[in-house]
């Protein structure tokens, strides 16, 4: 079992190299957030931001490592050779990627113009276009976004991301071609 | 009295195959599993507990299914998305049931029996036994892990537990209060007669 970690800042362009090298690879995607919608699910509440994070209480309650091991648990259970954990945003969260026997871990940055054009376009949340640019920089200065930057430097490989998707795809592909 | 019509015949006939949902309640060791299975088994009930949900979440989260996570796990839930939380997901599997009668265990607060109440034909049976009955009971139970060995002073601590405590409000509440003292055949007579009541 191998795993690829994708860290980045927000609207870098994790989902996009995911699901790339999904498609080429034949691996799942995976992020530790989803083991929150799955306990939601059984509840039946919806599947929302805060419910998300009111629920990050569980790693108070049943200790930090809770999400990377209930993944853990997830993956071994539904994926072959290959599995794609996107969206590491924690010391502890980049330890479990390590911790499999074999990793590998992408850092994807871009610069912070073109990521707040990209949020302004995918809106994905509610308040993604009404957001100014000196709002979504101030947001970079919260303390999760910043650890994302420091953690982008223990990754294997670097992937940038200010140019075209197909010199995007053409770094993805160089990498594919090392690591499989 | 007048001949009912169709109709009202009909509805009669319906009032007296409605659905029935009985809840059972009592403490830890009163024989609430036995009373559910026994329902399950002698008058083709479905039974849906709240614990249930609780080891399916331990589940996902790779945690064992001990009692010290149910009840860890249930008053986080609780705390977070409100007393009701688990009563209404089990009130919604159990309108979803298609037999007679559905039994609901696992009850422990009042918060949870209020949203249960609001099931049409919802009855609340309450289990009493005796500590001591209860305890020896639990030095021959394995089912669930770390339960094994507790001294009488750690099973009179765990009753302190909040997820404990208000079962005890709950025999107020109750349509029927059965005794589990005695025999077998005591105990199951009691839960004939309390279920052919609510039929």
């Amino acid at each position: 079992m191998k795993v690829i970690g994708i860290i980045g800042q927000k609207a870098a362009g994790k989902t996009t190299i995911a699901e790339y090298i999904a498609k080429a690879t034949g691996a799942k995607i995976y992020r530790y957030a989803e083991i929150l919608d799955d306990v939601l699910n059984v509840l039946r509440l919806p599947v929302t931001n805060i419910n998300e994070i009111k629920l990050v209480a569980l790693r108070k309650e049943f200790g930090e490592n809770t999400l990377p091991k209930a993944l853990r648990k997830k993956i071994m259970s539904q994926s072959g050779e290959l599995a794609i954990i996107t969206g590491i945003r924690f010391e502890n969260e980049l330890a479990d990627i390590r911790s499999y026997p074999k990793n590998v871990l992408l850092y994807v940055e871009s610069d912070i113009q073109l990521r707040y054009q990209r949020q302004k376009l995918r809106n994905q949340k509610a308040d993604d276009q009404t957001m100014s640019f000196e709002e979504f920089a101030k947001l970079e200065e919260d303390s999760t976004e910043k650890e994302i930057k420091a953690l982008g430097q223990a990754a294997d490989f670097k992937i940038e991301n200010n140019g075209s998707e197909q010199q995007l795809f053409k770094q993805i592909d160089a990498i594919l071609q090392q690591i499989i | 009295m007048l001949p009912l019509n169709r109709e009202e015949g009909l509805a009669q006939q319906g009032a007296i195959m409605a659905k029935l949902y009985l809840g059972v309640a009592g403490q830890m060791l009163s024989g609430k599993d036995y009373a559910a299975n026994f329902f399950v088994q002698r008058f083709n009930a479905g039974h849906l507990k709240v614990s249930a949900f609780l080891d399916q979440i331990l589940n996902i989260l790779d945690l064992e299914f001990s009692r010290a996570n149910e009840q860890k796990l249930g008053t986080l839930l609780r705390d977070l998305f409100g007393e009701d939380v688990m009563s209404k997901t089990l009130a919604a599997e159990a309108e979803k049931s298609d037999k007679p009668i559905v039994i609901l265990s696992s009850i422990r607060r009042l918060g949870e029996l209020n949203e249960l109440k609001k099931l049409p034909n919802f009855k609340l049976l309450f289990i009493k036994s005796d500590e001591a009955e209860r305890y020896s009971r639990q030095e021959n139970r394995a089912e669930k892990s770390g339960e094994q060995f507790l001294s009488i002073e750690e099973f009179k601590k765990q009753h302190e537990h909040s997820a404990e405590q208000q079962i005890d409000d709950m025999q107020k509440e109750a349509d029927f209060v059965v005794e589990n003292n005695g025999t077998i055949q005591e105990f199951e007579a009691q839960l004939t007669k309390a279920i052919t009541q609510s039929l």
